[in-house]
């Protein structure tokens, strides 16, 4: 009986200081990180690669780097399942430009204002930032930027004595004259996304903007059907139908075939985003060393890109989002940033990367990519931008593909968005 | 206590663990999906709640041309695939069974495009029916057939046929599979019989194939039915519903409400009247096609 009442006080007694002890002193703080690898394992390892260079630089914080494969729209349902279960189990992700709206007014995303103060966000590009402000709050760090950009056969611009076409009607004038002149059945003018993806919707509103029109004015209201709608609609309608430097087939192609198609060698000019550029430059590329990248062409109204690129943020339901944000932090500093444009030919989002001097002799095409992505535009904040996107998406394309005509396409699309946001 | 088990009562145990799992996977989120159906329950709007809207979700899918479109979309897809399956798969399975040698290899083989998945086949055939570089246009005009190049997958008519096209070559060889299985049932005796009472080989397929593979017939109309029904994967990949809303079914306008744009409550809505559709068809072939007494 005694012997039994001693070990019971020595097992007490060992309990008593084990719980007396902080658990949480030995174990590091770990912070789960999970991304989309656009490209594959060539990007991943550039991720794992920085991960543990924040470790090092932080004794007892371990990073768990989780990569998944697929498309933005994908990653973006996977996020949806994650959250709708109220999913603790991620701390940082890596969210689309367009997430913003729906993700804040879902309350996923914890606002990192505290940490992320006014003066610090000065240090990046401001379309970016304003991108990831929803109601005076902030929710995301820019990670790298992207906007629509224009690119252009360096070779077959000299060879017919033309320069660089900075209006669309320029654009389209030297893309007949350079086909025609060359002859050749397998060159053709111009290439947009046309596939119904959101990239169909981006160019509708880049050519929209750059006449001077919007979806929806500085108040909210739909104004897509004031005219300018229409000029922009028509304007896609002709680059097939009337100017024939499109092809018809163009309805067809998502983002990553047009990238393909000018990269073999068969179109003039190109509306794509700027990962391509790394890849028209890349090994077993037709165009190498022959393609100029420039603003979009100016409509009336000037120059307009869409603003694309990815940022970080601190997931609503993670446990410990300081620490979060320590390695957000680290992933959007200059060593990360300057480390992503260098190995992958990501835009950097901070003022001071691109004057980095690496970077500047490295990557001279950078200020051309700057250029344009501090002017590119976001697209419509609303929590409900991906419905707006669809609606926007299904009527070009219905038009495009001759199914209703632009006027139809325009009032359907008016109508359609009127209603969603109750107007 | 102590006694025994009849065989009844034996037959119940070893059949709870298979109610137990249909319980969990198939009944209760058939029934969780109609509770959220008769509710509000948007993930963009959080504050919202969840709270109790009756019937509303419902009137609204009344309402909602989009879904209406949708179901057009389905039903002739349905009609079309199912269709085409059938005939293609009835005449596959017809040709095996008259074969003396190879009937292993080539049933093994012909199984093959069914056991590939839905979203690589679709892949494949949107590669195949590119316009720029796809291998129809391409034979098409060396057959002289064509000239220039057909916009398949951009042109609202064309992408439902090319989409029907591989729906059908994706499960035509299953149904035959199902329909050779009741061929093998069918004893020779019969075929004996009705050639020599003079029946020409037509009329003996009228007169007992047929009506003997009544129930193959039936199990594998109702379960390529309800395939076609809940079609997503292989549109998703070939066409994502485009051009416009040409090929969207209804099966990708639910996944489209509840995954992209988060409305949950209407999404289940939507599945909940798919569901009604699929029993309504099944409970049709039942009455229809079911042995009777």
């Amino acid at each position: 009986m005694i012997m039994r009442i001693r070990m019971l006080a020595a097992v007490a007694a060992i309990a008593l200081v084990a719980a007396g002890l902080p658990a949480y002193a030995q174990a590091p703080a770990t912070v789960t990180w999970s991304t989309l690898a656009t490209g594959g394992p060539q990007v991943a390892d550039v991720y794992r690669a920085l991960a543990a260079q924040f470790e090092r630089q932080n004794p007892g914080m371990k990073v768990n780097v989780q990569i998944q494969p697929g498309t933005s729209g994908e990653q973006y349902n996977r996020y949806v399942t994650l959250f709708a279960a109220k999913d603790s189990s991620v701390d940082v992700i890596s969210i689309d430009v367009i997430w913003p709206a729906p993700m804040v007014a879902a309350g996923w995303l914890a606002p990192l204002d505290q940490w992320f103060t006014r003066d610090r966000q000065a240090d990046f590009l401001p379309g970016a930032i304003k991108a990831n402000t929803i109601g005076g709050k902030i929710y995301g760090i820019p990670w790298y930027t992207d906007a629509g950009m224009f690119y252009y056969r360096k070779d077959l611009l000299e060879k017919h004595n033309a320069r660089v076409p900075t209006t669309w009607d320029e654009m389209i004038q030297t893309a007949q004259r350079i086909v025609q002149a060359e002859n050749n059945p397998q060159l053709g003018g111009f290439l947009f996304q046309g596939a119904r993806i959101e990239a169909l919707a981006n160019f509708f509103f880049e050519v929209l903007w750059s006449n001077g029109g919007d979806i929806l004015d500085a108040s909210g209201k739909v104004i897509v059907d004031n005219g300018k709608g229409l000029e922009a609609l028509t304007f896609m309608l002709d680059l097939v139908r009337r100017h024939r430097v499109t092809p018809p087939g163009v309805t067809t192609l998502p983002t990553d075939d047009t990238r393909a198609a000018f990269q073999d060698g068969r179109f003039v000019f190109l509306r794509n985003w700027t990962y391509a550029w790394g890849l028209f430059q890349g090994e077993g590329s037709r165009v190498a060393g022959r393609v100029g990248i420039a603003p979009l062409p100016r409509g009336s109204a000037g120059s307009a890109s869409t603003l694309g690129g990815w940022q970080l943020a601190v997931s609503s339901y993670s446990r410990n989002k300081e620490a979060a944000f320590r390695l957000v932090e680290f992933m959007t500093g200059n060593v990360a940033q300057k480390s992503m444009a260098l190995q992958l030919s990501n835009v950097p989002t901070r003022k001071e990367t691109y004057e980095d001097a690496i970077v500047k002799r490295q990557a001279p095409h950078y200020p051309d990519m700057l250029k344009v992505a501090v002017n590119a535009r976001p697209r419509p904040q609303i929590s409900d931008y991906p419905r707006l996107s669809s609606i926007v998406q299904t009527n070009l394309h219905a038009a495009l593909t001759n199914q209703i005509s632009a006027e139809e396409a325009i009032t359907r699309m008016a109508r359609e968005i009127r209603s969603l946001l109750g107007q | 206590m102590g006694g025994q088990l009849t065989e009844s009562e034996l037959a119940a145990v070893l059949l709870i663990p298979c109610f137990l799992f249909l319980a969990v996977f198939a009944i209760y989120p058939i029934f969780n999906a109609a509770w959220t159906a008769l509710h509000t329950l948007r993930l963009d709007q959080p504050h919202l709640g969840f709270p109790f809207i009756g019937l509303r979700n419902f009137a609204k899918a009344l309402r909602d041309a989009d879904a209406w479109h949708a179901m057009r979309v389905t039903l002739l897809y349905t009609v079309v695939t199912v269709t085409a399956q059938f005939v293609l798969g009835l005449a596959i399975a017809l040709i095996i069974n008259r074969m003396e040698r190879g009937k292993n290899v080539v049933r093994a083989a012909a199984l093959l495009p069914w056991t590939m998945a839905p979203v690589l086949a679709g892949q494949m055939w949107r590669w195949l029916f590119n316009d720029q570089a796809g291998v129809i246009n391409d034979l098409l005009n060396r057959l002289g057939l064509v000239e220039g190049q057909i916009i398949w997958l951009g042109v609202p008519t064309l992408a439902f046929f090319a989409v029907t096209v591989a729906a059908t070559w994706g499960a035509a060889s299953y149904m035959a599979l199902i329909l050779l299985a009741g061929l093998t049932g069918i004893p020779d005796e019969l075929y004996e019989a009705s050639s020599l009472d003079g029946a020409s080989p037509v009329r003996a397929f009228f007169a007992v194939t047929l009506p003997l593979l009544r129930n193959a017939i039936m199990v594998s109309l109702v379960l390529r039915t309800l395939g076609a029904l809940q079609a997503l994967d292989l549109p998703f990949a070939m066409t994502a519903g485009g051009p416009g809303s040409a090929t969207e079914t209804f099966a990708l306008y639910i996944y489209k409400n509840t995954f992209q744009f988060l409305d949950f409550g209407y999404g289940a809505a939507l599945s909940v009247i798919l569901v009604i559709i699929a029993l309504t068809f099944a409970g049709t072939y039942y009455r229809v096609l079911a042995p009777r007494e």
